[in-house]
């Protein structure tokens, strides 16, 4: 039998398997012929791709450069780079296919869509000029998959801290009611800028600072703040994550070894942190040597994606199968925000949005 | 060990299912076998088997094949339920690790086919509605296509370019990055 004689849901079956990471794939696939252009092009085979993938693949990361919030694709992507007018805005948090960047002196809070080029400006509130703070974005959907919610409905949350009086305060935004809530306020002791990305589990939001201090969460539910313990480790960065299985997660550095703990109920209904796993660096890639001070910058465990960062560059690990990527200087990378979603050929756009001040 | 026990017991006490290809060769299998086909499990469940399940789209020479893929798999899927409860037992899991991996052998061997055939496995599996064999086959030609140009795929899979050269440039001018 010619294999040109596959029926269509066979084509289908084997399309569905390009892979996420690399869009480009079901692109060209869309130039082989009529019937595979037309299969691709049904409007039901983007939702079976995206639930036949279960979960966004990474498609590049975000970070804040000299030169403003830069977008670095893992893929071949049509991205485009800012022109001018864009240096001024920081990138704050990344979720959910959406990106929070921050602008200070324009009091303005901007969520963006880089796959459809979609943006939202959020102006106003005396606090968004508050120089310490930190935000995070994420769907208001309940019970959402986030395989395609870029444009459904979104809430920011925004945290600053009022010096003297060291009131930590929580705001929530709603894209739907376009409308600040009141804020949620706590005071802690010794408590002072939280400039981490915020890490969302189950309904609530932490954010730390650096090892040793107490991570600030923020439960959505409830709209309160509380402080809670690291895990004791002594020295090095730390970077917060959702685990694999939904718990709160935290990396911290140790000579050439990554530690992961996990923030797990006991049978006394204690949280406690648990080790959980040791990524040895050394054995995986040579880019640590000793008296190499080693940095964790970012982290997308859903795809096994480290960001590091050496005295001989940045690097992304890929963990289970070792590849490392050099992605530049150290000194150009305090924070990374990995983009995680689908990019189908339905979909337009993805650049960055140009001259938005 | 009990696993292995009630398995061959299953096995034993199974019934045969007969299997007739588009060319009219008979197939004995069991069940268990059998019913890795989500298609031959509902005609088996609506009591359609006597005399045999005519499968008019599927030839005798894949046919053996896709039998020889199921046989596998349904002793596989049998020692995996007899194992779920000695999970914590090393050495149970030392003998699903080493069973998993022949798995991997027998599925890496199992695709060392020419493309014709890989198609035709691709078409049955789809038809029987197969999700392992489906999934096996359709993954090595996605893995072949991934890095390929549109060229490169048509000639691989001797398929027709059916598109009009404006069509064709058009698209590539819309979507330019995925080329370079």
């Amino acid at each position: 039998m010619a294999p040109s004689e596959l029926v269509d849901d066979a084509v289908a079956e084997i399309l569905l398997r390009l892979p996420p990471d690399e869009p480009a794939c079901l692109v060209r696939a869309t130039l082989v012929c009529k019937p595979w252009r037309r299969i691709v092009s049904d409007p039901s085979f983007p939702r079976r791709y995206r639930e036949f993938h279960r979960a966004p693949p990474l498609l590049g990361f975000l970070h804040n450069s000299s030169v403003g919030p830069r977008f670095t694709p893992t893929t071949a992507l049509p991205c485009t780079q800012p022109a001018h007018g864009y240096c001024q805005w920081r990138v704050v948090d990344c979720r959910h296919g959406r990106v929070l960047l921050h602008r200070w002196d324009k009091h303005s809070l901007l969520v963006w869509d880089p796959v459809s080029g979609g943006r939202r400006r959020l102006r106003g509130p005396e606090f968004l000029h508050h120089p310490f703070f930190s935000g995070a974005v994420l769907c208001a959907i309940d019970g959402c998959s986030h395989l395609d919610c870029h444009n459904g409905p979104f809430l920011v949350v925004f945290i600053d801290n009022v010096y003297p009086d060291r009131f930590t305060r929580a705001w929530v935004y709603s894209s739907e009611t376009a409308a600040w809530s009141a804020p949620a306020s706590a005071r802690f002791s010794g408590c002072s800028s939280y400039t981490n990305r915020g890490v969302l589990v189950r309904g609530e939001i932490y954010f730390t600072r650096k090892l040793g201090a107490r991570i600030l969460k923020y439960d959505l539910c409830n709209h309160c703040l509380a402080l809670i313990d690291p895990p004791p480790m002594s020295r090095g960065a730390t970077v917060l994550m959702p685990t694999a299985d939904g718990s709160l997660g935290l990396i911290g550095v140790k000579g050439s070894s990554l530690y992961l703990w996990s923030r797990k109920v006991n049978p006394n209904l204690i949280a406690e942190w648990l080790p959980y796993r040791v990524i040895e660096l050394q054995k995986l890639i040579c880019i640590y040597r000793p008296g190499t001070l080693l940095n964790v910058i970012g982290f997308a465990e859903d795809v096994g994606v480290i960001f590091v960062t050496t005295n001989i560059g940045a690097f992304i690990i890929e963990v289970n199968s070792g590849r490392v990527t050099k992605i530049g200087n150290s000194r150009d990378f305090n924070d990374v925000f990995p983009f995680l979603s689908f990019y189908t050929p339905d979909r337009g756009g993805l650049s960055l949005p140009a001259r938005f001040s | 060990m009990a696993s292995a026990g009630s398995g061959d017991e299953k096995a034993a006490a199974a019934a045969m299912i007969t299997l007739i290809s588009s060319d009219n060769e008979k197939f004995e299998v069991t069940e268990a076998t059998a019913t890795l086909s989500q298609t031959i499990r509902h005609m088996i469940e609506d009591g359609c088997t006597d005399g045999g399940v005519p499968l008019p789209n599927v030839t005798s020479k894949i046919l053996a094949r896709v039998i020889e893929y199921c046989k596998k798999h349904a002793t596989a899927a049998a020692g995996e339920e007899g194992s779920s409860s000695s999970f914590s037992d090393a050495a149970f899991l030392e003998v699903d690790r080493a069973f998993l991996e022949e798995l991997e052998e027998f599925d890496d061997a199992f695709l060392e086919v020419d493309r014709a055939t890989l198609f035709d496995l691709i078409l049955a599996a789809n038809y029987l509605d197969i999700k392992g064999l489906l999934n096996l086959t359709c993954q090595k030609v996605a893995d072949s296509v991934k890095g390929k140009t549109p060229e490169q795929i048509r000639e691989m899979y001797n398929i027709v370019n059916d598109l009009t050269p404006e069509e064709e440039a058009e698209i590539r001018r819309e979507t330019q990055w995925a080329f370079e």
